[in-house]
Formats: C-alpha cells, sequence, structure tokens
C-alpha cells in the first residue's frame, strides 16, 4: 500500500518543499550557523519524520517550517506558497503539552480557540471540536480543564486542536517526548490511526530513531555542524503497523542501525 | 519590589490563607486567650496604666463606638474613599501598564522614572498635598491614587511582557487574530499579575488612607483616632487601632477571596483547592 | 563595536525621559512666580544646604532610626519566621493574632506608639518594627514550609547536625522568599519614618518637609521631598545588588528551569 501511495506522490508537486534553508544566529564575531543548506520535499498525504541528534537545531528548523521564524537564506514552499508567516493550512503540535494549552480555558474551548475568526458558527465549531476530541479518544472531557488531565491526555487534546483546525500538513515538534513510556507507544499509533482517518500529510520531528521509523513513510536523517541532510531514508514497512511486531523485524532493525550509523556519523 | 512579588507572592499561595479555614476553632479559643492574658497584665501592673487601657475598658468603648452614627459616619469616609481611589487607580494604570508592557521602547524609557516615582515613599507626598488640597476627601484621594497606581501599572506591564513563549507561538501558528490572542491569551496571562498588583495596592490604598486621616487630618477613622488619642482616651484609642486591624483583614481576606475565584486555574490556587 | 553601539543606544533610551523631564521642569520652573512650585534651580540649592548644614542634625539621625529600625525588623522577623515555619502547631496557634496584627496600618500606631514610648528615637523605631516586621516574617514562615520535602529527606539521609541544617539547609533554601520578604519591608520602613517624623518630632527628613510646608518655605520642602525620593530610590537599588549577590543561585536555577530545553 505504502509502495504505490508514494510513488504515486511522487509524481506531484510537494505538498512542503524546502529549498536551501539556513539559519544563523547573531552576527559578526558572536554568529553561530545552526542550519546550513537544508533541502527536502514532503509529499502529499505522507508521514515523514525529521530525527537528528540533539543540539542539531531540529526545533529551529520546525519553527522555520511553520513560519514562526525567518530563515537567514532560502525558502520553505507549502504548496505553491512561499511561507513569510504562519500557514493557515499548516498546524503544529509542540513538545510542551503543558504549556502551549491555556489553562484557563476548558479542553473544548482550547480546541475550539484556533476556529474563532473563520465565520463559523458556535454550534459548528463545537461540533467539530467534539468530533477531534472523538477522534483522539477524549470525548466526554471538554468541559474539563487541561490541568486535570495527564500528561498524554494533554497531548491528545493539543493533537484535537490542531486535527479541528483541519490542516493540509500538521507539524509535531518532539510530541511524546514528554511522556511516559507506555503512553508514547499509545501516542504513537494514535498518530497512524488519524494519518487513515484524515489523510493528512505528518511531518514528525523527534530525536527518538526507533520512533521516527516507526511513524514514518520517509526519514529525514540530520547531522553535522552546521545541519544538513545526510540522507533521506524511505520506509517499506507494511501498514498497519504493531508496536511489537513491527518493531521485531529485520527491516525495522537494519533501518534503525542504518540511521544511528548517520546521526553518529561526524560531519564529512 | 514589584517585580519580586510578582515571583514569589502571587496570588494568596500565602500560608495563612491556606490553613485559615480548618483552624478557626483553634483561632477562637488563641484570641479569647489573648484577651484574657492582656486583661491580666493590666490587672496586675505588667503592662502601664498610662499607655495601656484594660480589655474590660476597651472592648466596651469598641461596642459604643459601634452603637454611634459618628462611628459608621467615619467608617463610610474611609473605606468610600479607599474603593474610589483603588479604583481610580486601577482604571488608569491597567490600560498604561499594557501599553508599557507591549511597547518595548515606551518600556524601557520609562523604567528609571516609574522605578524612581514608585519608590518615593507616597506619605511623603502628604505636606505637598495638603498644601494643594487642604485637609479635605480630595488630598486623601489623590494620595491613595498616587500611591496605588504604581503596584497596579507595574505587575501590569510585567505580566503582559511574561507570556510564555509557546503560547505566543501556538496563537501565531494557528493564525489567531489580534483580538482573540489578546481576549483568550494575553489578558488571562497577565490577570494574575494584575490581580496581585490590585491586592498590593488595596493594601498601600488602605495604609495611605489611614495615614491621610492621621497625618493630614482627611475626616475619616484615622482623624477620629487621633482626636480620642490627643484627648488622652486610651481605651477610645486602642478602640479605634482593633477595629482599623479589622477592616485591614477584612479587605484581605475579600480580595483573597475574589483572586480565587478569578484564577481557579491557576497553579497557585488550584494546587491549594479543596 | 556593535556591541559598544548597541549599548549605548540601550542606555539611552532608558535615561533620555528622565533627563528630559528634569531639563523641562529646569528650564520651565526658572522664572516661575508660583508660591507652590519654586524654581528648581532654588530647590537644589536648598537641597544641597540640607545636605551640608543640616546633615548631622536631621539627616544623619533619620537613616540611623530607619537602619536600627529594618535592621530589628530583619532580625526579628526571620528568628521569629524560622520558629513558626518549623513549628506548626505554634504557627496554627498564633495565626489568627499575626494576621490580626499584621493587618493593622503602621501608621495608625502612632497615636499609640506616643502613649508607649512618648516623643523620640525609641518611638520611631518601635513604628518601624512593628510595621515592617510582618513581611519578612511571613515570607519566612512561607519560605521554610516550602521547602522541598526532597532537601529535607538528602539532609537528614546525610545525617547534619540541627545547626548545619538550619545554616546550610533551611536558611539559603528560604531566602530568596526571605529577601523578597525584606525587600517590601524596606519600602515600608521608609514610609513609616517619614510618617514618625511628621508626628510630634523636632528632627529628620521628613520634619524639615512638614516644618517648611507649614512655614510656606516650599524651595525647602520640595527639596526635602526630592531627597526622601532619592532616599527611597537609593534603599531600593541598595538591596537589589545586595539580593544579586546573595540569589546567585536561584537566578541560574530559575534560568535553566525556563530557558529553552534544546
Amino acid at each position: 500500500m505504502t509502495d504505490t501511495t508514494l510513488k504515486h506522490s511522487l509524481t506531484q508537486a510537494p505538498a512542503l518543499s524546502v529549498q536551501g534553508l539556513s539559519k544563523t544566529y547573531n552576527s559578526g564575531a558572536a554568529a553561530r550557523q545552526i542550519l546550513g543548506n537544508v533541502s527536502f520535499d514532503i509529499y502529499k498525504g505522507e508521514t515523514a519524520s525529521i530525527v537528528g541528534p540533539s543540539g542539531a537545531g531540529k526545533t529551529t528548523l520546525l519553527r522555520c517550517l511553520a513560519g514562526l521564524q525567518p530563515s537567514t537564506s532560502g525558502a520553505v514552499y507549502l504548496g505553491n506558497e512561499k511561507v513569510t508567516a504562519p500557514p493557515r493550512q499548516l498546524a503544529v503540535v509542540f513538545q510542551d503539552y503543558s504549556r502551549s494549552l491555556m489553562p484557563w480555558l476548558t479542553v473544548g474551548a482550547n480546541v475550539e480557540l484556533p476556529l474563532r475568526g473563520r465565520g463559523l458558527t458556535a454550534a459548528h465549531r463545537h461540533e467539530r471540536a467534539q468530533s477531534a476530541l472523538a477522534s483522539v479518544g477524549l470525548p466526554n472531557h471538554a468541559s474539563l480543564h487541561p490541568w486535570q488531565l495527564s500528561g498524554g491526555m494533554q497531548q491528545r487534546v493539543a493533537i484535537a486542536r490542531a486535527l479541528a483546525f483541519e490542516p493540509d500538513v500538521l507539524l509535531m515538534d518532539e510530541p511524546f517526548a514528554s511522556v511516559d513510556a507506555q503512553t508514547r507507544a499509545d501516542l504513537e499509533d494514535l498518530t497512524h490511526t488519524i494519518k487513515e482517518k484524515y489523510g493528512m500529510t505528518i511531518l514528525v520531528v523527534t530525536h527518538d530513531i526507533e520512533e521516527s521509523v516507526y511513524l514514518a513513510d520517509r526519514v529525514i536523517v540530520l547531522s553535522g555542524s552546521p545541519t544538513s541532510v545526510a540522507e533521506i531514508v524511505p520506509v517499506d514497512l507494511a501498514y498497519p503497523r504493531d508496536q511489537v511486531q513491527t518493531k521485531s523485524t529485520r527491516e525495522f532493525a537494519d533501518l534503525r542501525a542504518h540511521i544511528l550509523g548517520l546521526v553518529r556519523r561526524p560531519a564529512a | 519590589m514589584a517585580t519580586q512579588m510578582a515571583r514569589y507572592g502571587q496570588i494568596g499561595s500565602r500560608v495563612t490563607t491556606l490553613a485559615r479555614y480548618g483552624r478557626e476553632g483553634t483561632g477562637l479559643a488563641v484570641i479569647a486567650a489573648a484577651l484574657g492574658l492582656w486583661e491580666l497584665s493590666s490587672v496586675t501592673g505588667l503592662l502601664p496604666g498610662s499607655a495601656f487601657p484594660s480589655m474590660s475598658a476597651t472592648l466596651p468603648a469598641l461596642a459604643t463606638l459601634l452603637g454611634s452614627a459618628g462611628f459608621w459616619q467615619a467608617f463610610g469616609l474611609t473605606l468610600g474613599s479607599w474603593a474610589l481611589g483603588v479604583l481610580i487607580a486601577a482604571a488608569a494604570a491597567i490600560p498604561a501598564g499594557m501599553l508599557l508592557g507591549r511597547i518595548r521602547f515606551l518600556y524601557r524609557s520609562t523604567r528609571l522614572a516609574v522605578d524612581f516615582l514608585s519608590t518615593i515613599p507616597s506619605v511623603a507626598m502628604i505636606p505637598v498635598i495638603v498644601l494643594l488640597f487642604g485637609a479635605t476627601m480630595e488630598m486623601k484621594l489623590v494620595l491613595i491614587v498616587y500611591g496605588a497606581f504604581w503596584p497596579i501599572l507595574v505587575q501590569t506591564a510585567y505580566g503582559v511582557r511574561d507570556t510564555d513563549r509557546v503560547l505566543l507561538d501556538t496563537a501565531r501558528s494557528y493564525s489567531l487574530s489580534r483580538l482573540t490572542a489578546a481576549v483568550f491569551i494575553l489578558v488571562p496571562t497577565a490577570l494574575p499579575y494584575v490581580v496581585t498588583g490590585l491586592r498590593i495596592s488595596a493594601v498601600i490604598g488602605l495604609l495611605l488612607g489611614v495615614s491621610g486621616e492621621v497625618l493630614g487630618s482627611a475626616p475619616g477613622l484615622g482623624l477620629e483616632m487621633n482626636m480620642a488619642q490627643s484627648g488622652g482616651d486610651l481605651p477610645v484609642t486602642y478602640a479605634y487601632v482593633i477595629l482599623i486591624g479589622l477592616i485591614g483583614i477584612a479587605v484581605d481576606r475579600g480580595l483573597n477571596q475574589v483572586s480565587r475565584r478569578v484564577l481557579y486555574w491557576h497553579p497557585s490556587v488550584r494546587g491549594a483547592a479543596t | 563595536m556593535k556591541a559598544i553601539v548597541n549599548r549605548s543606544a540601550g542606555l539611552l533610551t532608558e535615561i533620555w525621559l528622565p533627563v528630559a523631564a528634569f531639563a523641562a521642569w529646569w528650564i520651565f520652573s526658572l522664572n516661575s512666580t508660583s508660591m507652590y512650585f519654586p524654581p528648581l534651580a532654588r530647590i537644589a540649592s536648598e537641597l544641597g544646604n540640607i545636605l551640608t548644614t543640616r546633615f548631622a542634625t536631621d539627616v544623619l539621625p533619620s537613616l540611623q532610626n530607619l537602619g536600627t529600625g529594618l535592621l530589628v525588623s530583619v532580625a526579628l522577623g526571620i528568628s521569629a519566621g524560622l520558629v513558626l515555619g518549623l513549628v506548626p502547631a505554634l504557627y496554627a496557634a498564633a495565626s489568627p493574632l499575626l494576621e490580626f496584627m499584621r493587618a493593622i496600618p503602621g501608621v495608625a500606631l502612632l497615636p499609640i506608639a506616643l502613649f508607649m514610648f512618648g516623643i523620640g528615637p525609641d518611638m520611631k523605631v518601635a513604628i518601624i518594627v512593628f510595621g515592617a516586621v510582618w513581611p519578612v516574617l511571613m515570607n519566612t514562615v512561607d519560605g521554610v514550609r516550602g521547602i522541598d520535602v526532597l532537601v529535607k529527606d538528602v539532609a537528614r539521609s546525610y545525617g547534619l547536625g540541627p545547626w548545619n541544617h538550619l545554616w546550610r539547609i533551611i536558611l539559603p533554601a528560604a531566602s530568596p522568599q526571605i529577601i523578597a520578604g525584606i525587600r517590601v519591608s524596606v519600602a515600608l520602613g521608609v514610609i513609616l519614618i517619614v510618617a514618625s517624623e511628621y508626628i510630634a518630632s523636632t528632627e529628620g527628613i521628613g520634619f524639615i518637609e512638614l516644618q517648611s510646608a507649614r512655614q510656606y518655605h516650599m524651595d525647602v520642602m520640595w527639596a526635602a521631598l526630592l531627597l526622601l525620593g532619592i532616599l527611597g530610590y537609593a534603599a531600593n537599588v541598595l538591596f537589589r545588588v545586595v539580593e544579586h549577590r546573595l540569589l546567585r543561585w536561584h537566578r541560574g536555577l530559575r534560568g535553566t528551569e525556563q530557558g529553552e530545553s534544546k
């Protein structure tokens, strides 16, 4: 299934295209180049992951993709549009769920918030929030406050908020880095379910190599300093994937070892 | 001073507040014991009679005060000018603080001036204001507004500047409109600080109101107390001190309740709940 | 080079307004004939006059009484706060009285202080102590009670003696709160020294201010007021420097907690 979708996709224009992106902080003697000439394409309907060692500027890259931060040179295209400000067709799930959800709003109001100013009626907003919450397995939690939920549930709320926004591309920044292992596995599988149900393009930034393979159709491996793309590794593991079975296959182990080698290799 | 309070004194996480209600019984017993000790010390001469009235003389004086129309009139004057003063200060300081918090140039330009003006001991204004306005309600009001303005201003500006970066990123990435972001993110973020500022200002306002009465002879409880003192009436003087203290407690508790209601979602409140 | 330019631009943003305000005051009041608002030039020369001829008789007593009052407040507040913070039962018993006492605005005690201490430095110190001890005391209690259980457990598991426990663990751990309390106490102390000098006093900066206001020597009154403002500001700045040195570890901790994880 993956093979055919992917080959089909490759003939289309990319959903998200990163072209020669670089980012330097400060200037003069204090200058520090974080990203150096990063280029890759993400195709419509695929799940891609970006993996790299900590300190590789993954978050900087994601903020540039999301239009939250300008790059020093190069460009990001969403469809045919150059990204200069946060685009409407893109939603971000941040790592820090406890800070990205508003404690003063209920779960429902948090999910509905981005839908304001879109000309939707209150009832319509409510309905969309409800269905998004149901998709992440929290159908009865709309009237609670985020701080009454566990960390994993809070991250589900953040995901529901992104789903209700109905973006073409969903960016996730280390989305499961702050939860325990079991919750993390559940949330990874939730990501697969969402992708199947909504068919959106998903880009996950992670430092966890296993997670990058398990989640994605292609893994974009970053390395070096300043960071650039070391290799783009296709993942031809069959769907539906399973935490135990998929992860115990020979292919999975090979991919993991291969990527680990790329991440560890010092820059040429 | 104010930013420090923003860090450590935010909202009423005071241990006193926590401990308060469950211990009302013990509290009453302790107060009764303290009153008994007071009486005992005066009767035995441990407390000099020239400076300390006995409890048995003070409490009746207090009861008589509570029954007199003059007391309630003074009470109204003290509390009324306090409330009005803090309200005017808040109405001016909250918008000003938001401006300062949002516009970096403005914040930095005014920082020294705000620092200086807010650390001038506000009672030092009394002679000037008395000269300009006389021993009047207006004088007292000017004093209260001046003193109450700064904590609210500084806290509001600090609160607006303190908005979490992840929240701002969230707002931007979902392309929230300015209005939506202001209503749902900036205002709630700043609210705990504004409430803290209001609470500091309320206490300062009361202090300054009483100062205006005691030192500047503006009408109110402080003036009545002054007159009792110069008449050498110890029990009535002490009764006034007790009543003013009780007003202070009522103000503090009332504001604490209000801030808990408004900020039920804030970590310091929700942790302490139940 | 660029850093220097940036820094001086920053300094300029900070000081242009105060400088402009004083310059405007100076220029616009130069030929002032208003009784209430004399020329700033005259106020400045009166300020110099106070600082030279009346330094020993008025400025010094103010500073001395303020210093003594604050020192007593801090010592009393920290020690009482430690005891109350470490013995919850005692705190529970005392808290209704504490709540009442700290709710009394310090100025309201002036009449009583007159009964008790008469006129003189004792009365002023007493007023400062009674009004300014509460923030230190309450913050010390809060700080001691808020110490992380883990920190206490570590101290106990290493078998620290009570003295070390107090000096190396409890006091440092509570110090951010205590210092925040002292800062409030300093502000209250300045208010109370001025207030006490208004009532039945024959010396002090507050006395100069009130006396000159009564005699319509407005230039002297403004000079005294300006001096009090400078005093309040200087106390605040001085305190900030002390705090900065004492709480270096605390700032570092907060920095790492709040900083970006990546």
